[in-house]
């Protein structure tokens, strides 16, 4: 039978992916130097290292049956995908920040919005009926209020000290997001006692 | 290309061919079992867009300032004309459909605007035996598109209503339990269970369903979770037809599946997926849902399935049979009444014979030859004897 392929996220969720997997036995070794495909110790499943925007479409598309994607990624792709555990690392929260003494309002013009998430943004900003706008960056989201590009930033935050050198904070939480293990529908149909045995084993080493 | 001509290039059938031959495969299966084949426009009245299609069609406006709508599916519109023009027909009503519906993608689900679709509706049959033909459709179907590897997940969506009807959540409560199970997010579930103070019994039925799928022995395992009347009623309807399924050696298995709770409006009855390794999708969907042709004026029963033919292409390349059988060369206006002559005696026998209006070269005639599996090239005057070119058949 092939392989169950597991698509793990590059960056700062990888180390402890690998380190989960280690511990229960289907890695040996975490340090992979540059390979991006590998198999487990014991055959049975195959490793693929990808950027974090591409796993959710690697496992919703069935080319990996699981993925390790972070929680701000999923919501932000949409995608139709089973999320069976969180893996209690990575947390973040995603929050609108804007410049020091500004508040939220519904009220007044419609605001821009500088993210790297502009459906979680969008959703929002719906949600509270404030009128807004999205501009779609790449990275250094942060930037955008001092160069007069938006008026609020919606962006990913760990400690928040980021936000504070450059003169923002945070005006309102969107969501509170960790890392999580995904699995393909069709696969959890196919493969479902291998994708079990692994979901249990992983459980076993997660903090209560 | 512009950036609009290639995000909707991007979305089309992979390999039309491939698409062809499963549509042929299937329709041939559909007509075996009399299914009689109904075609629809492609537009339609945008308000006879049933409820679970609102706000997900593509509109136009028609002349007289009336708005209109790309089909959004076909079972509706076979219920449709089961309502109103076939109702003067004896039932059981037995049509099939081929063809492509059109919806904007679906938030955290399907994303495709095109959906091509091979199906049957047998409409106005309620019970096993019809649950049954349906469910042997499909695996016959399956089987003879070569998805011999394939399985259909079989459930029935009482069983979770019962669950979720003899709790004291509400609506919305109904609607964040089955968006956590559907998600499989036990996690969440157990604390959504707690925070809605559902009673233990049905809490801990609605955690265990996740784990009702398998084999019949999945029967004992939930029933020993709830004694309520209707979940007994549908565990016994869907075992009823699982035993029949058993017992007729279906070309490709089923599996007792009562962890889906996705659209559970839709359904009434029993429900199923077909799922094939390395497809990541569903390449087949079916169930019964009795109150489909109601809003169209008549209460009636109906059971149906899909096939995914965008979803199943990709598994025939390579092993699609045909499109044309023989490719008859022409050469010049003068031979056209002899080589005409040929042709319909070729299509007399049931070939598909196509005359190479092109006088195409031979390196573009194999080009075209690989496009359409053609497994013989005829040249005329050849004294009634063909001669063979290129792959055999």
């Amino acid at each position: 039978m092939k392989p169950l392929t597991i698509a793990l996220s590059k960056g700062r969720l990888l180390a402890p992916a690998l380190s989960l997997f280690e511990k229960i036995g289907l890695i040996a070794l975490p340090d992979r130097g540059r390979q991006l495909v590998f198999d487990s110790t014991d055959g049975r499943c195959q490793f693929l290292l990808v950027k974090p925007v591409d796993v959710p479409t690697y496992v919703e598309q069935g080319a990996a049956d699981i993925g390790i994607v972070g929680g701000d990624v999923l919501l932000e792709s949409d995608s139709d995908v089973l999320c069976p555990l969180m893996l209690g690392y990575g947390a973040c929260r995603i929050v609108v920040a804007a410049p020091r003494g500004d508040a939220i309002t519904a009220s007044g013009r419609p605001r821009r919005i500088a993210t790297k998430y502009p459906r979680i943004a969008e959703r929002f900003f719906s949600e509270q009926r404030i009128p807004a706008a999205m501009i779609r960056l790449g990275g250094s989201v942060e930037l955008a209020p001092s160069m007069g590009l938006s008026d609020w930033i919606v962006d990913l935050v760990e400690t928040g000290r980021t936000l504070v050198e450059n003169g923002l904070e945070p005006i309102a939480e969107i969501t509170t997001t960790q890392a999580q293990l995904i699995v393909n529908r069709a696969s959890q149909k196919l493969r479902r006692e291998g994708i079990g045995l692994i979901i249990e084993q992983l459980s076993k080493e997660l903090p209560c | 290309m512009n950036s609009l001509t290639m995000r909707a290039s991007s979305k089309m059938a992979p390999s039309p061919p491939a698409a062809l031959a499963a549509e042929r495969i299937l329709r041939r299966l559909f007509r075996g079992w009399t299914y009689i084949e109904t075609r629809f426009g492609i537009l339609q009245p945008a308000d006879g867009v049933q409820p679970a299609d609102l706000g997900r069609t593509f509109d136009v406006p028609d002349e007289s300032g009336g708005l209109l709508s790309l089909r959004p599916d076909f079972t509706s519109l076979v219920a449709q004309e089961a309502a109103t023009t076939g109702q003067g027909i004896p039932r059981p009503l037995r049509r099939s459909y081929c063809g492509t519906a059109f919806r904007k993608p679906d938030r955290g689900g399907d994303r495709r605007r095109e959906i091509r679709q091979s199906g049957v509706e047998l409409i106005g049959a309620s019970g096993c035996l019809a649950d049954a033909e349906i469910v042997t459709l499909a695996s016959e179907g399956l089987a003879a598109l070569g998805l011999d590897q394939a399985q259909i997940h079989l459930g029935h969506v009482g069983f979770i209503d019962a669950l979720l009807d003899a709790s004291n959540l509400t609506e919305a409560g109904k609607t964040i339990v089955c968006n956590l199970l559907a998600k499989h997010d036990r996690k969440a579930m157990a604390l959504e269970l707690e925070s809605q103070q559902v009673d233990a019994p049905t809490a801990t039925a609605l955690m265990k369903l996740l784990d009702l799928v398998g084999s019949s022995a999945v029967f004992a395992q939930a029933r020993a979770l709830t004694s309520l009347p209707a979940a007994l009623d549908a565990l016994g309807e869907l075992e009823a037809l699982v035993n029949m399924m058993d017992r007729s050696r279906l070309p490709v298995p089923t599996i007792v599946d009562l962890t889906e709770v996705r659209d559970r409006s839709y359904y009434t009855g029993i429900r199923f997926e077909g799922f094939v390794p390395s497809s990541g999708f569903p390449v087949l969907r079916g169930g019964r849902y009795d109150n489909l042709v109601q809003p169209f004026g008549s209460k009636e029963p109906a059971v149906g399935c899909a096939f995914e033919i965008n979803r199943i292409s990709p598994f025939l390349e390579g092993s699609e049979p045909a499109d044309i059988d023989e490719l008859l060369l022409c050469p010049s206006q003068e031979q056209w009444p002899e080589v005409l002559e040929r042709a319909r005696a070729l299509r007399s026998q049931g070939h598909r014979a196509a005359i190479d209006v092109l006088s195409s070269p031979s390196n573009q005639r194999m080009l075209y030859q690989e496009a359409y599996g053609i497994r013989r090239i005829i040249e005329p005057g050849t004294s009634g004897t063909l001669e063979e070119e290129g792959r055999s058949s």
